[in-house]
């Protein structure tokens, strides 16, 4: 079960935002038919996996939502508002409940309101009235109804053990192992598989079934098993189901059981059958371990074209193994390119793969952008374009927070009310779009309102009184110039310029994030009209990790390929007549400072010694500190004016810059 | 006609052909890049892109000390000298000047000499000196 918990996970948030999704669409169209299709198909497929998981509470509360949807889609109606409100209260409650799973705490119920009273009513009239003892929960009845469907039989099993069992739980393994054996699924049990396993039980439990077995042969099975001192069988027959078909809708459901493709997790798990849910657990006797993995869902495509990429670098690195035994010059260098090729290749491939659309960030935002709305009695269309643009997935993992914050501040602060719109003439729905595009290397994200805009003459006037400008200055400064003052930190938490703009609430830490990412951000606005934010990133990046290192205040990037270890041990650094050496198990290393190659004054203590490896050769070299490992994107400087030493530069949090240094070069001339 | 962005360095009146200019910026922080020419004041962040920060004042025979950027007229121009993106650091921008071939002279030689002017500007009594942009790569 562990190994699922994942991907079960993250196929459940995906639906969720599906789901959200799709119901912010009802809820701007209730006659949305293709929405509708859309929830009940992603509903039942969430509702099928957490059930395999044995999440029970979560099947329920996902099939509150299906009910409560029923109704509009058999009368082609429109859905009424408080059956979305139940649509988005319940997938509030599925998230936060697969949090907890995350968290490894236990689930709560889904606490259920008036709301859903109508579909109560349904329910209750469908119990079947000689299993009151036994409750079936919403997921079970249509398990039930899908098996007598299909011509298979459903029934409940009460076991009763005998007085004086010694092992309760192994018994009641070993009632599941017959069930299964005999050609029958445990669709669940009462109490639970868990408690099942934990024997917090007295002498009864019950066991729901469906199978295309002999009930008969079953119970006889059961009845052998030790310590078993008796077994009901109570039969789930076809006129009780024949009843349950006179409702409204209920034929559509089975329909729908049939139909709906299985995600991933559903069809995997169908395998193993639906008594591995309980079972399992029964065996294992684990909990699920917190551990997070991330998971990358990549098009088949690229992972075969990159294992035959590899099977060409194997092929060549025998093929070179036999030429250095040859030593032709000419036969060497046509498998240089060739291996050079296929690393090409393989590159390119790996790239791919990392590329990941930007609906992954934007899928959550529809809904976002409803409640933000709702929440600031706004009226806002919402319109998304250009969520298929691929992008480096680096990027995508720390776009999140700048767009939500860019998108709440258009709301927020851009978008007027409503009667404010009308007195300006405007239409009363404002309109906040969010547009992806490629453009050459980069990736270009816009986020528009038609909203209030940004009042420009307050922002400089704010900058002047800050004394960021001066008053003659002022006038000079070019629309661009005087918006950039938005980024500056806490400009506009000054109430003057919130109160008209808004903007710049950490405006500082978007433009930040932005630059570190290797891209640029800049505002446009027209007062009254609307404001613009446009967010240039590069397409992909090159990402290395770094040791981040301080000489005479200067940040430098060792990156992290070449270093071996760093220690504070100064002791081992012995002066010699050559030079100071380090002595490092047995090994003597050359010692450099780094102040020193780079012509900086040694006016500190530079006792910090990171040991590095060019090739073959080893070196230490002192530093005055060693600020920390960190991912870091390159950008390559392609000066003249930039010494040999320096591969790149990259931007840090801060907006400092740091330089990346090339360790071989910075030693060359010193050996 | 054309277009010359006209700065101020060490009193010394300059122009480069607005073609060759990005953006005029206040200045924002530079970072000193160790062992590079003296000339290089280091690097600057604008928007993203990471480019160096040159003193020409040393090119071109002018006085003032290296890295007298504190001025409060100092500005960073933004040139692209067709084979590099570099941000040159004047003490003042006069502004832009619309200039007919009319205005424009060869420059005498003994100013030439040493100091990379190509042409000069006469203009309302003044004597502006221009800048091949290429000519700042050393």
């Amino acid at each position: 079960m562990n190994e699922y918990l994942p991907i079960f996970l993250q196929e459940s948030y995906d639906y969720i935002s599906l789901l959200n999704n799709n119901l912010v669409l009802l809820e701007q169209d209730p006659g949305n038919k293709q929405a509708l299709a859309e929830v009940f198909r992603a509903a039942h497929t969430l509702k099928g996996m957490s059930a395999t998981m044995g999440f029970q509470f979560l099947a329920d509360a996902t099939h509150q939502l299906e009910s409560a949807l029923q109704i509009y889609r058999d009368t082609h109606e429109p859905v009424d508002e408080r059956a979305i409100e139940l649509g988005f209260r319940v997938l509030d409650y599925v998230e936060n409940q697969m949090k907890r799973i995350e968290a490894n705490e236990p689930l709560e119920p889904f606490q259920e309101n008036t709301s859903e009273a109508k579909y109560e009513s349904q329910k209750d009239s469908s119990i079947y009235k000689d299993l009151s003892s036994f409750s079936l929960g919403a997921y079970e009845e249509e398990v039930v109804r899908a098996a007598l469907e299909q011509g298979q039989k459903a029934a409940v099993l009460k076991v009763n053990l005998e007085q004086g069992v010694l092992m309760k739980g192994v018994r009641a393994f070993m009632v599941f192992k017959a069930i299964e054996d005999c050609g029958f699924e445990a669709i669940s049990s009462e109490p639970d598989a868990e408690s099942l396993e934990k024997e917090e039980f007295e002498l009864q439990f019950s066991v729901l079934v469906v199978g295309n077995g002999d009930l008969e042969s079953l119970k006889t099975k059961i009845l052998r098993i030790a310590e078993v001192a008796s077994v009901d069988v109570l039969e789930i027959d076809i006129k009780e189901h024949q009843l349950l078909e006179n409702e409204p809708g209920l034929s559509k459901v089975i329909e729908n059981v049939q139909s709906t493709e299985p995600g991933i997790l559903s069809s995997g798990m169908e395998m193993s059958s639906g008594s591995v849910a309980n079972v399992d657990v029964v065996e294992s006797g684990q909990q699920y371990k917190k551990t997070t993995k991330n998971y990358i869902r990549v098009p088949e495509e690229h992972v075969n074209n990159l294992m035959s990429a590899i099977s060409e670098l194997v092929l060549e690195k025998a093929e070179l193994e036999l030429a250095i035994k040859t030593g032709n010059e000419d036969v060497l260098w046509s498998l240089y390119e060739r291996l050079s090729r296929s690393i090409n290749l393989a590159q390119g491939e790996i790239t791919a793969l990392r590329m990941t659309p930007l609906s992954f960030v934007f899928e959550r935002f529809p809904r976002m952008m409803r409640d933000l709305s709702r929440d600031l009695g706004k009226q806002v269309r919402f319109i998304m374009e250009g969520g298929d643009t691929e992008i480096d997935r680096t990027i995508i993992d720390r776009l999140g927070d700048p767009l939500v914050h860019i998108l709440r501040n258009a709301v927020d602060h851009g978008i007027e009310r409503p009667e404010e719109r009308i007195r300006a003439g405007k239409d009363p729905t404002g309109t906040v779009r969010l547009r992806a595009y490629h453009e050459g290397n980069n990736v270009y994200i816009v986020v528009e309102d038609d909203g209030a805009g940004i009042d420009s003459g307050k922002v400089l006037a704010k900058a002047v009184e800050r004394g960021l400008v001066t008053a003659d200055q002022a006038p000079l400064l070019s629309q661009e110039e005087v918006f950039s003052f938005l980024f500056l930190p806490g400009f506009s938490t000054s109430d003057t310029v919130s109160e008209v703009s808004g903007r710049g609430v950490g405006m500082d830490v978007l433009k930040n994030t932005v630059e570190e990412l290797g891209g640029s951000v800049q505002v446009r606005s027209v007062l009254g009209k609307g404001t613009t934010v446009i967010m240039r990133l590069p397409l992909t990046m090159a990402i290395i990790s770094a040791l981040l290192v301080k000489v005479h205040g200067l940040i430098l990037a060792l990156p992290l390929s070449v270093v071996e270890e760093i220690s504070n041990d100064v002791e081992a650094v012995k002066e010699t007549p050559q030079g100071k050496v380090l002595l490092l198990r047995g090994e003597l290393l050359p010692v450099y400072s780094v102040a020193n190659l780079l012509n900086l004054p040694e006016n500190e203590q530079n006792n910090h010694i990171v040991v590095i490896r060019n090739g073959q050769k080893k070196a230490a070299l002192l530093v005055a500190e060693t600020v920390g490992k960190q991912e870091i994107v390159i950008k390559p400087l392609k000066s003249r004016f930039v010494p040999r030493y320096v591969d790149g530069a990259t931007l840090l949090g801060d907006g400092t810059i740091s330089l990346v240094v090339n360790t071989s070069m910075l030693l060359e001339g010193h050996k | 006609m054309e277009e010359y962005v006209v700065f101020t360095l060490s009193e010394r009146k300059y122009a480069i052909t607005l073609l060759n200019i990005v953006e005029i910026l206040l200045p924002s922080s530079v970072y000193p890049i160790p062992n590079s020419a003296p000339n290089v004041l280091g690097l600057t962040n604008i928007r993203g892109n990471i480019l160096p920060v040159l003193d020409i004042k040393p090119l071109l025979g002018e006085d003032g000390e290296n890295g007298e950027v504190n001025g409060e007229l100092t500005r960073h121009i933004w040139v692209n000298t067709g084979t590099e993106d570099i941000v040159v650091v004047v003490d003042k921008v006069n502004g832009i000047k619309r200039v007919s071939e009319d205005n424009l002279a060869e420059p005498p030689e003994d100013l030439a000499a040493g100091r990379r002017i190509r042409k000069v500007i006469l203009l309302d009594n003044d004597l502006i000196l221009v800048i091949d942009p290429l000519d700042l790569m050393g």
